[in-house]
C-alpha cells in the first residue's frame, strides 16, 4: 500500500512517507483505528533509515493523524478522518480553481510551478491560515 | 558533543610522498547510519584501514569507542566489538562457507548462532561451497553475515553493495535497515551509490582529496540546501557579493543557478532585488550536494 | 581455530614435500649405491643429502606468516583476506606464532619421516643404530631451526616467491661462511649435521643445536617486530 520512496524527488523522505500515509487515510485505504507497520517493518520493507520512519510517525502524531501507543505501535487516530474531511474540502476548492485556469492552456509543469511559487511566497510573507506545522 | 563511536581529528597519511589523507575530521554518532562518500581515490578506504589498524596515520588522532586506535593494549577488545567488511570481499580460498563461519565464530564470545543461521538461509549461501566458487555477490553477503553474527556494536563496511546486482543490493540494504531498527548498531559505510545512501543514511560525510568537505545530519542538509534558479532580464546584473550560505553560482546566458546551504531567504531577497529577475526555488538531492561540493573543491 | 586455518593452508604443501621425498627415496633405494669405500663415506653421503632435505623442508614450510597464502607457492601481491585476518580480535603475535609453530612441527615431521625412511634401507640398518638415527633426526630439526626462522623473517615482508629465493641465498651464504671462514667447530651448524652428528660422532652437538635454536629465536623475534610494524 505504501510505495517505495524516491530519494531523487528532492522532497525529504519523511515528508514523502507522511504524504503517502495521509493519502491512504484520505482515500480510505487506512481507516480510523488501523495499525501502521512497526518502525522496524517499515524500515525493512521500504529499505529506508528507521529514523526517517520515526520522524514521519512523530510528525503525523503532531498533526493529529495518528497516535503512538506505547508498546503497541502506531494507530490512525479517530479524528484523523476529520482532518481528512478538511483536506477533501480543500481538494474541492483546488479542483474548482483548476477548472477556471484550464482555458489559459498552461502545461502541468507550469501549473505546478505557479502553485509552488505562490506557496513559497505565502510562507515567506507569513500569511495566516497556511501553517507549516500544526500549532 | 554527542557520543561519537568513531572520531578522527586532523588525520594525516601519505604513501611514498603522495598525500592520501590531509587532516581528516570525522565524527560518527553512536547509533547512526553514516554514509561516507567520495570519489575514487578520495581517501575512503585509507580512512577505513586506518580506523581498523591496518595502516598507521602519520599525524592526527583516530578513536573508536573513545579509545585511540593505536592503543595496543585495547586493540583486541575493540576489534571484538566491530564487524568489518573489506573492499575486495576476499576470504580464505581454501575454506568452505561453513568453515569460514566456524573459524570466525571461534573469536567472538558473543557470536549469535541464530543470526548466522538466519542469514545463511536468507542470503541463500550454500554451506559446503568453497569460497573461490562463490560469486562476488555471495562473498559480499557471506562477509556481511560474518560481520553481523558476531553481534557487533559497530559495523564498518567498505562499499558493501559494490558489484552486487540490484536484487542482492536490495537484500543487503533491507537487512541492514532491519538491524538498524532493532538493535541500534552503528553503521559506517562507504558507497558510490548516492541514491541508496539517500534512503538509508541519517548522517553523511563527503571526503575529497583527503579532507572532509561536508558532513552532518542528512535531513538537516536537505532541509537547508536549496537550489535557486534566477532568470535575469537582459539588463540584469548579479550582486557583486552574495550573502553567506551561497555554495556556488553558475551562469549560462541569462540563467543563473545558485546552490545555497543556508540563509536561503536572505539570498532569495538578494536575487529578487535585481531588477527584472525571476527567482524560483528547488529542493536539492544528495547527488546535487555531492557533485556540487566535489566539483568546486 | 588458527591452527586449523594454518593446516588447511599448508596441508597440500606438506603432502607434496613428503611425496617428493618418498619418490626420491624409492628411486634412490632402487639404485645400487656406489661402492662405499667405508661406512663413513656412506654416512657422509647420507648426512649431506639429509642436510639438503632439511633446508628444503625449512624453506617450504616456513610460509608467509600473518598474510594469507592462497595457493601452493606463487602469490601475486597481498591477498585481500589478510585484511580480514587482521581485523579479527587476535594479536599479530598470536597469528604469527600459531602459523610459525605449525610450520615448524611440519618441518620436524618431514625430517622425522625422512629419517624413518632412511632407516628402512638395509644398508643403513647395518651401519646406523636406531638410537643414533633418532638422535640424528633431533639434531637435524634443531640445527635446521635457524634456517626455518630465517625464512619466517623473510616471509614477514617478502612475497612468497622472493621469500623462497631469499631463503636459498641465506642458506648458501651461511654455508659459504661456515666452510670458508674459521668458524669454531662447535658452532658450525653444517658440521653438526654431518661430521659432528650422532651418525658419525655418536654424540649430540649440543652447542651447535643450542646456537641454532637461540639464533632462531632472535630471528623470530625480529619477524614478529616486522609483522607488527608493517602496514597492510
Amino acid at each position: 500500500m505504501i510505495f517505495r520512496l524516491n530519494p531523487n524527488a528532492g522532497i525529504p523522505l519523511y515528508v514523502q512517507l507522511m504524504e503517502q500515509i495521509k493519502h491512504a487515510v484520505e482515500t480510505g485505504a487506512l481507516r480510523e483505528g488501523d495499525q501502521l507497520p512497526t518502525i522496524r517493518k517499515a524500515a525493512e520493507d521500504l529499505v529506508m533509515n528507521p529514523n526517517t520512519v520515526v520522524r514521519a510517525y512523530r510528525e503525523l502524531e503532531h498533526e493529529g493523524i495518528l497516535e503512538l501507543r506505547h508498546g503497541s505501535g502506531a494507530f490512525i487516530k479517530e479524528s484523523a478522518g476529520g482532518r481528512a474531511r478538511v483536506v477533501r474540502k480543500a481538494q474541492a476548492i483546488v479542483q474548482a480553481a483548476l477548472e477556471r485556469i484550464a482555458p489559459l492552456g498552461l502545461t502541468e509543469e507550469e501549473l505546478r510551478r505557479v502553485f509552488e511559487n505562490e506557496l513559497a511566497q505565502v510562507r515567506l510573507e507569513g500569511a495566516g491560515g497556511i501553517a507549516e506545522k500544526k500549532p | 558533543m554527542t557520543d561519537c563511536i568513531i572520531e578522527t581529528k586532523q588525520l594525516t597519511k601519505s604513501f611514498k610522498g603522495q598525500p592520501a589523507l590531509r587532516g581528516l575530521d570525522l565524527q560518527v554518532p553512536r547509533g547512526s547510519v553514516y554514509g561516507f562518500l567520495g570519489r575514487n581515490g578520495a581517501g575512503k578506504t585509507t580512512t577505513i584501514k586506518t580506523l581498523m589498524g591496518l595502516l598507521r596515520a602519520d599525524a592526527g588522532v583516530a578513536r573508536l569507542f573513545g579509545v585511540a586506535v593505536d592503543a595496543a593494549d585495547r586493540a583486541i577488545e575493540i576489534r571484538r566489538r566491530i564487524g568489518f567488511v573489506t573492499e575486495d570481499k576476499e576470504l580464505y580460498p581454501y575454506m568452505t562457507v561453513e568453515e569460514m563461519i566456524r573459524f570466525t565464530r571461534s573469536f567472538f564470545p558473543k557470536w549469535r548462532d541464530d543470526l548466522a543461521e538466519r542469514y545463511l538461509k536468507l542470503f541463500d549461501l550454500p554451506p559446503r561451497k568453497k569460497i573461490p566458487d562463490l560469486s562476488k555477490g555471495m562473498r559480499s553477503k557471506l562477509m556481511l553475515l560474518l560481520a553481523i553474527a558476531r553481534d557487533a556494536e559497530l559495523l564498518i563496511l567498505d562499499e558493501p553493495t559494490d558489484g552486487l546486482d540490484p536484487a542482492a543490493t536490495e537484500d543487503v540494504l533491507r537487512e541492514l535497515m532491519a538491524i538498524a531498527a532493532s538493535s541500534g548498531t552503528t553503521m559506517f559505510f562507504s558507497s558510490h551509490q548516492l541514491s541508496e545512501v539517500d534512503l538509508i543514511a541519517d548522517h553523511i560525510g563527503i571526503i575529497d582529496r583527503g579532507k572532509m568537505i561536508v558532513a552532518g545530519a542528512l535531513d538537516d542538509m536537505k532541509a537547508h540546501y536549496q537550489r535557486l534558479q534566477v532568470v535575469l532580464a537582459d539588463s540584469g546584473q548579479l550582486p557583486a557579493r552574495w550573502a553567506d550560505g551561497v555554495e556556488s553560482v553558475r551562469q549560462e546566458g541569462r540563467v543563473v543557478s545558485i546552490l545555497a546551504s543556508r540563509n536561503v531567504d536572505e539570498i532569495v531577497e538578494q536575487a529578487r532585488s535585481v531588477p527584472g529577475a525571476k527567482v524560483e526555488r528547488f529542493p536539492v538531492t544528495l547527488k546535487e550536494i555531492f557533485l556540487e561540493h566535489v566539483r568546486s573543491n | 581455530m588458527l591452527w586449523y586455518k594454518g593446516w588447511l593452508e599448508t596441508r597440500w604443501k606438506l603432502l607434496f614435500v613428503l611425496a617428493f621425498y618418498t619418490a626420491v627415496f624409492i628411486i634412490g633405494a632402487n639404485t645400487p649405491p656406489p661402492a662405499a669405500e667405508s661406512k663413513v663415506a656412506a654416512l657422509m653421503g647420507l648426512a649431506r643429502l639429509s642436510t639438503m632435505i632439511v633446508m628444503f623442508a625449512c624453506v617450504m614450510m616456513a610460509g608467509t606468516g600473518i598474510t594469507t597464502q592462497p595457493s601452493f607457492v606463487v602469490t601475486k601481491g597481498l591477498h585481500g583476506s589478510t585484511l580480514f585476518t587482521l581485523s579479527l580480535p587476535v594479536s599479530r603475535f598470536r597469528l604469527l606464532t600459531a602459523r610459525t609453530s605449525l610450520g615448524w612441527l611440519e618441518m620436524a615431521g618431514v625430517v622425522g619421516s625422512v629419517c624413518g625412511l632412511w632407516f628402512t634401507l638395509p644398508l643403513m640398518k647395518a651401519v646406523v643404530a636406531p638410537l643414533d638415527m633418532f638422535r640424528y633426526a633431533i639434531t637435524l630439526v634443531a640445527c635446521g631451526s635457524v634456517f626455518y626462522c630465517a625464512s619466517v623473517l623473510l616471509g614477514a615482508f617478502l612475497e612468497e616467491v622472493w621469500r623462497i629465493w631469499g631463503s636459498m641465498m641465506v642458506v648458501g651464504a651461511l654455508w659459504l661462511l661456515c666452510s670458508k671462514t674459521p668458524v669454531p667447530a662447535s658452532l658450525n651448524i653444517f658440521r653438526a649435521m654431518a661430521e659432528g652428528s650422532p651418525l658419525l660422532a655418536h654424540s649430540m652437538p649440543w652447542v651447535a643445536m643450542g646456537f641454532s635454536l637461540g639464533l632462531g629465536a632472535i630471528l623470530l623475534f625480529a619477524a614478529l617486530k616486522v609483522a607488527e610494524m608493517r602496514e597492510y
